[in-house]
């Protein structure tokens, strides 16, 4: 072997040990996880005593029979679409506004992005107190003569849902402002002179010159807006349970009463999975849409 | 020779020379039982869930006090909380890591002892009972699992202030389920409007506390034994349907919150009546809230001449997991942490009314406080839940069915009928 080639097979080592410790970091807290659940999807494991019985497709049978998966589901498509568009919306107004050479920029921006500073239980504490009955929000609304829950917005069927949803869209705004505003820094500003010279009005300049800018960040902030939305948990867990009558129980919520307050693992694996398939399909189905036409605008 | 490195060369070394070293600390860390400390006294693990500071101190105290008696232990305390400790609990058991001593609530018992989990205490529970009360969710299946340590029940709340000026006497409280609705009514038609009622909302593990007395007290049952079928679900008996009828009629004279709301809201003068605990009146002592009265009583009964004023009794309970380390320090400690005097102070500081140890019961301070006595009063018709190993399960399901007739999603007979078609289920699976 020559002194190069021996160079070289150190040079291969050196990768794979400087790799190594996230390599670990992967493999224990990431993907060991996702096998295992996948294994445990296809089983049953008595918590106690250790024992695993294969049941093959029987906790994906029976995730599907559950009404109560589907009701949970139901209520997670309902806040994803509810909260994706208006999340995406208001934060391309907002970045908009940003964008513009206003007095107290800097501080608005630093304003929209504080509430996604906080910990998301924090909030949800606070939002908690808000919605009450005594809470300042109700109080607020009743005031002006909104038709408020008797119970308080939190402890009301019809509104439960959507008062957690506004929560979620208010924390999140000031993210997709932040992602947004990164993409209209990109636009070059000779486009935008030269539009300017030729006489293009406001909505012209938008569609024309900022969208197909935009266009590749909204992607990325639908997708992963998307993904949050169909995770949403701890909001969940510390506002609501998942109540009144089930109606702000959302996928992960059910997962984890299944899993860790009955313990029936197979159980929350398989519905765990069963989510997640959604989730690839429902992204696959946002690329397809939001990157089309894309080759012909490049 | 060329002896000279490359810094890409030297970093590699270093590289792996850390990880080596990373790797053996680790090894070196956990190859320790965590039996012993430093200077040789065997550790005994206590998970206990008080964790405001005033009882914490008191368990300190009772803690430090064992260690002193008993030079070779050391006792770790680790807290839990109501919200996660079951979880914690359950991961424990499964991963063969569970401590030496731990508190349980009262109807988690056969939950844990049904796969084994726990030591029977059957000889401490022949030693003990003769002193102490509070054994019924202890005992399965003809063996005790675990040591009463902590016992309490609920009683009805009046704000004297609110019943003087819907025009109630403040020292007639109501007897019967007719006189309760009639007189939240009054407060809630009066001028100024008051609540009548406080009813527990959507609220895990406490909705089914507020129903249950009426369950009970109208001589109504969940589980019935069945010969052929074992345990079955008697929540379609006329008596469970009767009582979640007048409970969610109580709904048009008062208000649904969350626990914690309701205690504010009675300590805010707004809530006439509020079924509540010991934690309340200690709440309100510390408050010292000017121009607020207010009295406890039993709970009214059905009518006069029929059923009975039954509450809802839980606690806390000391069991020995079977995967205890030290068990014999375990089964010292709660030994210690049962002396009458250290469940008196757990009784000062909780605002327990009602002392596990039967002599402490005769203390002045029990029974000489109007509002002491009555919980004691109240705890001698007290009953707990069922004690079955899918109790947890069984309580979710007793919570869906008095939600779905709470929020009008189902009549009462109709909301009882599919709660028992879920819970058969459940005992049926197992």
């Amino acid at each position: 072997m020559s002194k190069s080639d021996t160079r070289g097979a150190r040079r291969d080592w050196s990768g794979v040990v400087l790799s190594l410790p996230w390599t670990i970091v992967l493999g224990v807290f990431w993907l060991y996880p996702l096998v295992y659940a996948l294994v445990l999807a296809f089983a049953r494991r008595d918590v106690f005593s250790g024992e695993w019985t294969w049941v093959g497709l029987a906790n994906f049978a029976a995730v599907l029979q559950n009404s109560d998966f589907w009701s949970a589901l139901g209520h997670t498509v309902f806040f994803a679409a509810g909260t994706v568009p208006v999340t995406t919306a208001i934060a391309i107004i907002v970045a908009l506004a940003l964008n513009r050479r206003i007095w107290g920029r800097t501080l608005f921006r630093a304003g929209f992005f504080a509430p996604t500073l906080t910990a998301t239980v924090v909030v949800a504490l606070v939002f908690l107190q808000l919605y009450g009955q005594n809470g300042y929000l109700y109080r607020l609304a009743q005031m002006i003569g909104l038709p408020v829950p008797e119970q308080g917005f939190l402890l009301s069927e019809s509104t439960a849902l959507l008062a957690v949803m506004v929560m979620d869209i208010w924390v999140s705004i000031g993210y997709y402002t932040l992602l947004f505003l990164a993409g209209l820094q990109t636009i070059p500003q000779d486009l935008i002179d030269d539009a300017l010279t030729h006489g293009a009005n406001a909505w012209q300049r938008f569609w024309a010159i900022t969208w197909p800018y935009l266009r590749p960040m909204l992607l990325y902030a639908v997708v992963i807006n998307l993904i949050k939305s169909f995770q949403i948990f701890t909001e969940i867990f510390v506002m609501t349970q998942g109540g009144p009558v089930g109606s702000t129980t959302t996928v992960v919520y059910h997962v984890y009463t299944t899993g860790f307050e009955r313990f029936d693992m197979g159980y929350a694996s398989a519905a765990a999975y069963l989510l997640f398939i959604v989730i690839a399909l429902i992204a696959l189905v946002q690329f397809r849409l939001l990157s089309f036409g894309r080759g012909a605008e490049e | 020779m060329d002896t000279t490195k490359s810094p890409a060369s030297i970093f590699l070394r270093l590289t792996v020379l850390g990880l080596i070293a990373v790797l053996l600390a680790c090894g070196g860390c956990g190859g320790g039982d965590g039996r012993q400390t430093e200077d040789g006294r065997t550790i005994v693990r206590f998970w206990q869930f008080w964790t405001d500071p005033k009882v914490k101190d008191v368990i300190i105290k009772a803690v430090e006090e064992f260690e002193t008696e008993n030079p070779e232990y050391k006792v770790e305390i680790t807290d839990l909380t109501w919200d996660d400790g079951h979880q914690k609990i359950v991961a424990a058991f499964a991963g063969n890591e569970a401590p030496d001593l731990l508190e349980l609530g009262s109807d988690w018992i056969a939950e844990f002892a049904a796969p084994g989990a726990l030591t029977d205490l059957s000889s401490e529970y022949a030693r003990l009972q003769p002193e102490y009360i509070g054994w019924p969710p202890s005992i399965y299946r003809g063996s005790c699992w675990a040591l009463p340590w902590y016992l309490s029940t609920r009683v009805l709340y009046q704000n004297d202030v609110i019943a003087e000026v819907v025009g109630l006497r403040p020292n007639r409280p109501p007897a019967t389920w007719g006189e309760l609705k009639l007189w939240s009514r009054f407060a809630n038609r009066h001028e100024p409007q008051f609540y009548g009622y406080g009813i527990n909302a959507a609220e895990r593990h406490r909705l089914y506390k507020a129903f249950l007395p009426y369950l009970w007290s109208n001589e109504g049952d969940i589980l019935e034994p069945d010969s052929i079928l074992g345990d079955q679900c008697s929540l379609v008996m006329p008596e469970a349907i009767e009582a979640l009828e007048f409970f969610v009629d109580l709904k048009q004279f008062g208000i649904v919150e969350k626990q914690a709301v309701l205690d504010n809201m009675f300590m805010s003068g707004e809530l006439l009546y509020h079924l509540s605990g010991d934690w309340l009146y200690r709440r309100i002592d510390e408050a010292d809230i000017a121009d607020f009265r207010y009295s406890v009583h039993m709970l009214p009964q059905p009518s006069v001449d029929r059923g009975a004023s039954v509450s809802f009794a839980g606690g806390e309970y000391l069991a020995i997991p079977r995967a205890a380390r030290e068990p014999l320090g375990a089964i010292k400690l709660a030994r210690h942490l049962l002396k009458p005097k250290h469940v008196f102070n757990l009784c000062i500081a909780t605002g327990c009314a009602t002392p596990v140890h039967i002599e402490t019961g005769n203390n002045p301070y029990f029974y000489e406080h109007d509002v002491r006595r009555v919980f004691m009063q109240q705890m001698l018709h007290a009953q707990s839940p069922p004690v079955h190993p899918d109790w947890v399960d069984i309580e979710k399901e007793l919570e869906w069915g008095i939600e779905q007739a709470l929020y009008e999603k189902l009549d009462p007979p109709s909301a009882m009928a599919e709660t028992c078609d879920r819970i058969n289920d459940i005992i049926t699976k197992k």
